[in-house]
């Protein structure tokens, strides 16, 4: 079964085999190539096809409804030739006429012109033209002026000129011309039939519309060398752009894969995401997401938004590269847009549970507990730190923002470092004040969680033994929990630091401004001026 | 060669003489291009349809020529074509010039009819 298509001659609807409809259009544009506007083009042209309909009309009947190859071959030869076409010979002098019968006319004194050959172009067609008309193949001439584009540079120049001054071979008279065959309507049918797939090509964009006028007048042969020139420069910036594109898409799909790569073996085989940087075993991501006062099920879904946040522009990254370098696209965006909308809610659900966590931290609060030690015999305190109440080393442990995170099988806990300052008292006695600080969403649930910080320490005699950690419960969540200790001392008196004390002390206050670390194993008196060493020589200071 | 060049001279003469023969088929009242094609076919003065439509064309618009649209029972409407008043007084001058050439064509063919 042939392909029919349904044309409108001469306001009357036909139905018509493909070839068919390809010769007449063939035909009725050769043919309008012969006529100028001055003619009387569309009115020759709109007589034409009312005689073609009327020859239609005639070919069919109730058993025939379609226009076959042969209906069009009888009606051509009822109607002529296209040169039958062609008025007297006077019009071939006429020097207004247009250059469609001025070529007829040269074509009587020489059957070859040199056209460019829009047909067979790499550029613009002139080395394809210039090859019929001396008859060798074209690739020569196209290797020369590359050639010479390389080195001089005047092959531009040289091909440009012949781009503007050499006529392009639009009608099929025209292209025999430029190949030098003469002109009967066998060879132009030969020529269509040549052209047949090229045709089919042109008529997918010109549509059925016959009336469109195709007989471009040469008077804008400037114009349309303009439209044509830019017509190719887009076309090489195309190109250009194409292969970049391409370069591009390779660059995006590579990159993609690695981080994708990257990102997915660390999330598998080390159990931890790489960018927290977690040495320690046992000791992972989510035991540290776990001190975060959000539920379990907001933290589960909560890694899964953090990783679709990564996961879908990397994803789209190499999906685009692929487009690129393919130079597919997708006939629906289901998938893009289900992708977006599911980067949107990770990104919100993301946004939304870190400033939940963050409102935790919002507020400050204190609480001071004011711990009496009752009175000493000696004039001098010794300071020291009791021994690790935790066995550290049997302990995956984790410092996290100054506090230590430790596990041993399920239950985990944080502790952190109390600090010791020294300060004088204004009672005469010996004072310990521990200032406990937390955050918390308001200034009261802060102060509720610094209540709960526990800490303990040992008198013996004159001995105080600090423990270095306090701790937060095993069922704290963090909130940036600290400890203070502020040890008053009266004028007089006198506080010496072990050795041990060194873990504990922090920015003691004295009068030689000396530094922690050598206020260590010194016995140091509160005097009027501050606290002053009483035991040290100037090279200790 | 000689075929191409009688074929081409046939065809002028042909050509020169289309336009008065066109205006004469209308000399006895108005017609569509169907008839007026039928007249010269049988003169063999046209041999295909094609190139009476430029012609129409450019005869009514120098005026010599106007047409009135008649609607077809088998096809688009009809163009009838008919001699304005300054077609008929062409066609009047150009049948005095036809018979004078004809006059002057029969007495050159009848001085040399025989050559040696």
């Amino acid at each position: 079964m042939k392909k029919t298509i349904s044309i409108n001659i001469g306001n009357i609807f036909f139905n018509i085999d493909e070839d068919a409809f390809n010769k007449l259009h063939h035909y009725l544009n050769t043919i309008r190539g012969h006529f100028s506007k001055s003619d009387g083009q569309e009115e020759i042209m709109s007589d034409i096809e009312s005689r073609i309909a009327d020859l239609f009309q005639q070919k069919i009947n109730d058993t025939k409804q379609v226009i076959s190859l042969s209906d069009v071959d009888d009606v051509i030869k009822i109607m002529g030739k296209p040169e039958d076409y062609v008025l007297d010979a006077e019009d071939f002098d006429q020097g207004n006429k247009n250059s469609h019968e001025q070529t007829t006319s040269s074509r009587l004194r020489n059957p070859k012109r040199l056209y460019r050959d829009s047909d067979n172009r790499y550029v613009a067609g002139v080395c394809s033209g210039i090859g019929y008309y001396f008859g060798f193949d074209p690739m020569w001439l196209r290797l020369a002026f590359a050639f010479s584009f390389l080195f001089f540079g005047s092959g531009f120049m040289i091909y440009f000129i012949l781009w503007i001054i050499v006529p392009e071979a639009r009608t099929t008279s025209e292209k025999l011309e430029m190949r030098g065959e003469p002109v009967t309507f066998d060879n132009i049918g030969k020529a269509v039939e040549n052209e047949m797939g090229h045709i089919k090509t042109k008529l997918s964009d010109a549509g059925m519309d016959f009336s469109k006028n195709q007989g471009r007048e040469f008077g804008s042969k400037f114009s349309q060398f303009i439209n044509e020139f830019f017509g190719m420069l887009s076309q090489v910036f195309g190109g250009l752009f194409r292969v970049l594109g391409k370069i591009i898409g390779v660059l995006f799909v590579f990159i993609g894969i690695i981080l994708l790569v990257s990102m997915l073996f660390s999330l598998t085989t080390a159990t931890t995401l790489g960018v927290f940087n977690l040495p320690d075993l046992n000791i992972q991501v989510d035991d540290l997401m776990s001190l975060l006062v959000i539920p379990g099920w907001i933290r589960a879904w909560l890694y899964v938004s953090v990783s679709l946040l990564i996961i879908i522009p990397l994803l789209s990254l190499i999906y685009g590269g692929v487009k690129l370098i393919t130079g597919y696209r997708a006939k629906n965006h289901i998938v893009t847009i289900a992708a977006t909308v599911i980067w949107v809610i990770a990104f919100f659900f993301t946004l939304t549970s870190f400033v939940t966590i963050a409102k935790e931290y919002r507020q400050d609060g204190n609480i001071t507990e004011q711990v009496p030690l009752g009175n000493f015999n000696s004039d001098t305190l010794y300071i020291t730190t009791s021994k690790d109440l935790f066995d550290l080393d049997n302990y995956a442990k984790k410092r996290f923002h100054e506090k230590l995170l430790i596990k041993q099988n399920d239950n985990q806990l944080i502790i952190g470092n109390p600090t010791l300052s020294i300060e004088r008292s204004t009672t005469g006695e010996y004072e310990l004040e521990l200032e406990k600080s937390s955050r918390g969403t308001s200034t009261s649930t802060a102060e509720e969680n610094a209540e709960r910080i526990q800490y303990k320490f040992q008198v013996a005699d004159s001995l105080i033994s600090f423990n270095p950690w306090f701790d937060l419960g095993k069922t704290e969540s963090y909130h940036a929990q600290s400890l203070h200790i502020i040890l008053r001392i009266p004028e007089g008196k006198s506080v010496h630091f072990e050795k041990d004390a060194s873990r504990i002390i922090y920015d003691v206050d004295n009068v030689t401004n000396t530094r922690d670390s050598k206020m260590i194993n010194k016995t140091w008196m509160m005097k009027k001026e501050g606290l002053t060493c009483i035991n040290c020589n100037n090279a200790d200071l | 060669m000689l075929t191409m060049n009688l074929e081409n001279t046939q065809a002028q003469m042909r050509k020169g003489i289309l336009e008065f023969c066109i205006l004469a088929t209308l000399r006895n009242g108005e017609a569509y291009p169907s008839d007026i094609i039928e007249r010269l076919k049988q003169g063999q003065l046209i041999v295909v349809e094609g190139t009476l439509y430029p012609l129409l064309t450019r005869l009514k618009n120098t005026g010599l020529l106007t047409y009135r649209w008649e609607e077809s029972t088998s096809g688009p409407p009809r163009k009838y074509y008919q001699l304005t008043e300054l077609g008929d007084r062409f066609l009047v001058e150009l049948t005095t010039t036809w018979t004078n050439l004809q006059d002057a064509v029969n007495q050159i063919l009848g001085t040399y009819s025989k050559p040696e």
